[in-house]
């Protein structure tokens, strides 16, 4: 039924389009046409940078305008050909796109929107009163339009088929786009930048892009505005055009480039169809963005997502059945183990990988690391333990790169303090967060794929990354999870989607910060296999932990911070016995009773303290 | 001349400086800015002039006290409504939801009101005060004596009644607030209604100097903000600062530069604020949480 | 049926809504019975929509008098009515295009801005409509259509007429300076200003702008001031000239204000004594003497319970001319109307009309000086 209805659909859609050119429609239908064509255009740019990218802009019009004056003065003052300075005037709106692109990692969210906005009203004030260049307020007239002869006999007929394709083909591109490795880059930006830096994506070069492409799909919707009509003047490009673009997008379902088109078919049409009733339009149409934005956000997405769709989805996985359990953590043990018997001898263990030297980080006045040096083995997986405040989860966003520090972090010699997060992951550093940071609006499998790193002598290629990523939902037991969004996961569901995708770009080390919290306590224990598993796999982990058992059982070493500072460094067991250990778990003078019963208080204690927030 | 054009500015500026303010409750206590804040003022005008005032044919202080208490519930709707439910929402989602109220409440503003703009005339009349060179005119003085007023009177009831302790407590931490039985909801409502009430007070101030009009409130909407971020974001001090300072700076600088780019100047000086000073001149500790 | 299902008759019931939706609009269209001889594409809403507003009851007025005078052609005159959003120039298109394309009349009347006359001139300069319009932008008529007809003397007869009165009588000189609103209409009239004066071999001592939101002047006032100016000519739009005039008298400043609209009905309520004083290059004021204008007058106020503007009586001429045309003519051939247009003559309330080659009817503008709150007329001037 499904696989009937969708082409018949495309079919009608089809007709849709044609029928009005067939049927020798008017050139007042075709040119409103042309116009939702055009705006669908600059629409889709906006899609990209505030729907996918999560970059709000408040100016897409000036982008237009820019694409549009460059184009007509490079017509006319150069006599260049159409096609040369529609290309010009796209290159050159693209570098707008991308300073911008720049300015947008120093100035987020409210800043952006204001920082647009004012850009906007730049850029018309600049239009208005540069006559010289622009033509000042009554524009730019006698544009050399593009007339494709043969074709019919005026402008509108010409475009219309050619407009109504080129629209079809940027957004086929950009459906595409918004699959491909660096669509799921831009989402991922969107949906927790944090985690996206932290987990190797640059999102500088990820923002530059989201505004170039804004830019392009602007200046070329400009630049055709202006072939198709022949004349620009600054009030074509007001704040009012903005908002209007905003709204063809929010109508359409923020994040869905599909539903764009629908709306800007809708907000372009519309008002045209229903003339009569203009005066109540544009109080209507804020009254739908609040009610879409807070009821239904996925606007006319529904609709034009389900058209396009595995085209928009890729290739979907064949549902897995759920394995027995609610988490399939005890196959993924059991899986571990048996390949740990028969697996390859332990990586040769030896020497510092990672080297933590003099370490310092104040919080406002508050000294959260001082000093704090210490080695991680190759190999080995290293405990990091402490009362709560002491630093723990401080010391892991130094060595992902997410906190700037004093002091020196080396991987293998690279030094990695205050480099950007995304090129620590790149040395092979990738973490878990504390409070599970995956991308909800991204499925499980994209949200493993976006954090895949190129290892030399592994193959690359979205094949490749897509078999990797399902080898690490394998290999934690949630593979049957692939194409859920991440968002509807359960917490232990999701923890398990963030290690696999910590350990599918292969890391040297990972940095784990309370794997166990919010794990059913049963499958903590099994927890350890997965560790000794990944372990045998060449990757180096340093795990944060409360639970005193599990650390002992799964640790080859500890170290234990206290305030700030370094306190012990050792053997589990050695540690545990340690004064100074005992005196910061429970704030007493060592020497009240012996170091047995301390340290069994320690355990009880610090297992009640794992349990109780959960 | 330069003095009258820091006078006027520093009206301009207390305007601002109160829109900023209302920015700043909000902020601080939802974490939302409110972008539909110009069509408040625009909207709270409309009330006061055409209905109150010209239709209902009420003095001054009624219309004022009825002006504000129909914005505070309108406030307090809005919060309820549409504000709450943004609580959770990316910062976008609430931008555009705002922006798109501001563009509801301008329409209807329209639809409702006509589109003539409409004159008022302030019955504290439109004299001329002479302080030795320079005039202000006694709506402007008005003007700054009401929002030094407001200012002084926001200060003690924050600092030192329970109400402001209770604010304080529900922009610290929402979840202790409301285990400690505060009304988290009506404190929220009701920082958002004190946010339209700054609204309406800008409004009913301006419509003696502008005329009232549909546009009026948007660019101070603007403007109030960009004050915000200059002032530092969510500050208090820092909105009145910032306010002031905008307008005597735009105004100056249209004077001393060119006042065919006076808004630009405005908007530049915000771009050198944001890469030079992002966290404002007096910044709130906790700034841009979003 | 399961609930994928579901979902997808959903969405073809969804597409199918769309689809009826699109194919409305030619039904409109093809519902339109008698053919209407004119088209008025003005601003219904938007910022203008209250030029909008007296624009369409001028027409209305026009429609009703030229029908009891034994309607054009025979026939009582019908138009229709399409908005153009003001100076939107994708909503003048709109408007434009769906006059010429759905109603198919002959004659429209408007755009009435200077920049949608510009946009809309490459679609509907083909010999296929004629367009009356009172923009007043130099450009409008020189721009080689020729299927214009301008019913108001452009930006520079304006220009010329306030400068040369204002040198002749108040003996300005090079005291003089310029304020103009930072748009179309600000910003064609500073340069019409500028470049008349310096065809007299003045130079403003200052020229300053103020942005359309602006509502606080002091700045450019003290700018103006600091230049030593005497007389400022002020290209603004009515309500701002109000306010500007009224700023400049509360800070004591004592120029004398010359300009566009400084006779308006919403500029004298709005700037009430500030007023007093200033002259204008003006269209139409209500208390022009002129027997003709006192019965328009008169007859519009009955009707619509308000006073006329020069929208109103821009556009009440426009109509009338319009149907002279048509009558003249003797048939609704666009060629042949145009070239009526030629020899029909018409005194009206704006001026004598009659059309040259290039398209422009009027060739007149009063001098208003505003005494004792009413606006008085000085002189009329015509080139």
């Amino acid at each position: 039924m499904s696989s009937f209805l969708r082409p018949a659909a495309w079919l009608l859609i089809a007709a849709a389009i044609v029928a009005p050119i067939a049927m020798g429609m008017n050139t007042y239908y075709l040119h409103v046409l042309n116009l939702a064509w055009i705006f669908a255009i600059a629409a889709l740019g906006l899609s990209v940078a505030t729907g996918v990218a999560g970059q709000i802009v408040l100016g897409q019009a000036a982008l237009v305008g820019i694409g549009a004056y460059a184009t007509a003065l490079l017509m006319m003052r150069l006599s260049l050909p159409w096609w040369l300075a529609l290309l010009l005037a796209m290159v050159l709106t693209g570098a707008v796109g991308a300073a911008l692109g720049l300015i947008s990692t120093r100035i987020k969210g409210h800043y952006l929107a204001i920082v647009t906005l004012a850009l906007n009203e730049i850029f018309r004030i600049v239009a208005v009163n540069e006559e010289a260049l622009t033509g000042g307020p009554m524009g730019l007239r006698n544009i050399p339009t593009l007339s494709i002869p043969g074709l019919s006999e005026t402008i509108t007929q010409q475009l219309y088929l050619p407009l109504a394709g080129l629209m079809f083909v940027s957004y086929a591109l950009m459906i595409v786009f918004h699959r491909s490795a660096l669509g799921r880059e831009l989402r991922a930006v969107r949906d927790d930048e944090m985690a996206a830096e932290a987990m190797g994506v640059n999102s500088v070069r990820a923002k530059t892009i989201a505004f170039m492409i804004c830019s392009l799909w602007g200046a070329l919707s400009g630049g055709l505005y202006v072939l198709l009509v022949g004349f620009v003047a600054p009030t074509n490009f007001t704040i009012a055009e903005s908002i209007k673009m905003m709204l063809m997008v929010v109508l359409g379902g923020l994040g869905s480039i599909p539903g764009t088109m629908l709306g800007a078919i809708v907000v372009t049409i519309l008002p045209e169809a229903l003339r009569d009733l203009q005066t109540y339009y544009m109080a209507a149409f804020g009254a739908a963005v609040v009610i879409i934005m807070l009821v239904w956000p996925k606007g006319l997405g529904v609709f034009s997502d389900w058209l396009w769709g595995s085209f928009l989805t890729g290739r979907r996985e064949p549902e897995l059945s759920a394995p027995a359990g609610p988490l399939s953590l005890a196959a993924a043990a059991a899986a571990a183990s048996s390949a740990l018997a028969a697996g390859p001898a332990l990586p040769e263990t030896g020497g510092p990988l990672m080297r933590v030297h003099k370490v310092s980080r104040t919080f406002g006045g508050v000294r959260a690391l001082n000093d704090v040096s210490f080695d991680v083995i190759r190999g080995e997986i290293l405990g990091l333990i402490g009362p709560n405040g002491s630093g723990k989860s401080t010391m892991i966003n130094a060595c992902s790169g997410v906190v700037h520090v004093d002091g020196s972090i080396e991987l293998e010699g690279h030094p990695l303090q205050n480099h950007p997060a995304w090129e620590v992951h790149a040395y092979g550093v990738a973490r878990i967060f504390q409070n599970v940071r995956l991308w909800e609006s991204m499925t499980v499998l994209e949200n493993v794929m976006v954090a895949w790193r190129r290892v030399p002598g592994q193959p690359s290629g979205e094949a490749a990354i897509r078999e990797a990523s399902l080898a690490a939902l394998e290999q934690m037991g949630v593979r049957h999870l692939a194409m859920r969004q991440a968002g509807d996961l359960s917490f232990g569901q999701s923890r398990l989607v963030e290690m696999a995708r910590a350990i599918v770009g292969r890391p040297k080390v990972l940095l784990l910060d309370e794997p166990a919290a919010g794990l059913r306590g049963g499958l903590v224990l099994e927890l350890s296999t997965i560790l000794q598993r990944l372990r045998a796999q060449g990757m180096t982990i340093l795990v944060v932990e409360h639970r005193i058992k599990l650390v002992t059982s799964m640790c080859d070493r500890v170290v234990v911070l206290n305030l700030g500072d370094l306190i012990a460094d050792g053997a589990p067991a050695a540690v545990m016995e340690s004064p100074a250990v005992i005196e910061a778990y429970l704030g007493e003078r060592a020497d009240a009773a012996s170091h047995e019963t301390r340290a069994r208080r320690i355990r009880r204690r610090s297992v009640n303290h794992a349990v109780a927030p959960g | 001349m330069l003095g009258q054009v820091i006078a006027s500015g520093l009206a301009m500026g207390c305007i601002y400086a109160l829109v900023a303010l209302g920015y700043a409750y909000v902020w601080n206590t939802m974490a939302i800015v409110n972008f539909a804040a110009g069509e408040f003022l625009t909207f709270a005008a409309y009330i006061f002039v055409a209905t109150f005032t010209m239709s209902l044919g009420l003095p001054f202080w009624s219309s004022l006290l009825l002006t504000a208490a129909a914005m505070a519930a309108l406030g307090a709707l809005f919060s309820r409504l549409v504000f709450a439910r943004l609580q959770r929402q990316r910062a976008l989602v609430a931008i555009i939801a705002t922006v798109g109220f501001g563009i509801f409440l301008k329409e209807m503003a329209r639809i409702i009101y006509g589109p003539e703009p409409l004159l008022y005339v302030s019955p504290f009349g439109d004299d001329m005060l002479d302080f030795g060179g320079f005039r202000l005119s006694v709506q402007q003085l008005l003007i700054m004596v009401v929002v030094v007023v407001v200012m002084a009177a926001q200060y003690f009831v924050l600092r030192y009644s329970m109400i402001g302790k209770i604010m304080r407590a529900t922009a610290l931490d929402r979840e202790t607030a409301a285990l400690m039985g505060i009304p988290v909801n009506a404190v929220l409502a009701g920082t958002f209604a004190f946010s339209a009430v700054l609204a309406a007070l800008a409004g009913i101030l301006l419509a003696p100097l502008f005329y009232v009009t549909t546009e009026m409130g948007s660019l101070v909407g603007l403007k109030g903000f960009v004050a915000m971020i200059i002032g530092g974001f969510g500050s208090v001090p820092g909105a009145i600062v910032g306010g002031v300072l905008l307008g005597v700076i735009e105004n100056v600088g249209a004077f001393a530069i060119s006042s065919t780019y006076k808004d630009a100047i405005a908007f530049t000086m915000l771009l050198v604020f944001l890469v030079v000073r992002p966290e404002g001149l007096i910044p709130e500790r906790s700034a841009d949480r979003a | 049926m399961n609930r994928k299902t579901t979902m997808d008759m959903r969405s073809l019931l969804a597409l199918a809504g769309v689809s009826a939706a699109l194919a409305t609009m030619p039904l409109n269209g093809a519902a339109a019975q008698e053919q209407p001889l004119i088209g008025v594409s003005l601003p219904m809403t938007g910022s203008k929509a209250l030029v909008g507003r007296n624009f369409k009851q001028g027409v209305e007025l026009a429609i009703a008098d030229i029908n009891a005078a034994g309607g054009v052609l025979g026939k009582p005159l019908q138009v229709v009515f399409e908005d153009d959003q003001g100076d939107n120039t994708n909503g003048a298109i709109n408007a434009v295009n769906k006059i010429m394309q759905v109603h198919k009349t002959p004659v429209m009347i408007g755009p009435h801005y200077s920049v949608t006359q510009m946009a809309t001139q490459n679609v509907y300069c083909n010999g296929k409509i004629v367009s009356l319009t009172g923009a007043t932008g130099v450009p409008v008529t020189n721009s080689g259509c020729k299927y214009v007809i301008r019913t108001r003397s452009n930006d520079d007869i304006q220009a010329k007429a306030i400068i040369e009165y204002a040198q002749k009588e108040l003996n300005a000189g090079d005291k003089t300076a310029v304020f103009y609103a930072n748009d179309d209409f600000g910003k064609s009239g500073q340069a019409r200003v500028v470049a008349q004066m310096a065809a007299l071999g003045l130079k403003p001592l200052a020229v300053e702008s103020h942005n359309p939101n602006d509502k606080d002047y002091s700045a450019q006032l003290a700018k103006l001031k600091n230049a030593g100016a005497v007389l400022v000519v002020l290209w603004a739009h009515d309500t701002d000239a109000a306010l500007i005039v009224k700023q400049a008298k509360q800070f004591g400043l004592p120029f004398r204000f010359a300009g566009a609209v400084l006779s308006e009905d919403a500029f004298l309520k709005l700037a009430g004594s500030g007023a007093e004083g200033a002259i204008s290059a003006s269209y139409f004021v209500p208390t022009d003497p002129n027997p003709a204008v006192q019965t328009f007058v008169k007859r519009y106020e009955e009707r619509f319970k308000m006073a006329p503007d020069v929208w109103s009586a821009t556009y009440y001429d426009a109509t009338v001319l319009a149907a002279k045309a048509i009558n003249a003519a003797g048939s609704g051939d666009v060629a042949k109307i145009r070239e009526a247009f030629g020899s029909v003559k018409y005194d009206g309330l704006l001026a004598s009309y009659g059309c040259d080659d290039k398209g422009d009817c009027n060739r007149q503008v009063n001098i208003v000086e505003i005494k004792g709150g009413q606006p008085v007329v000085r002189a009329a001037v015509r080139y």
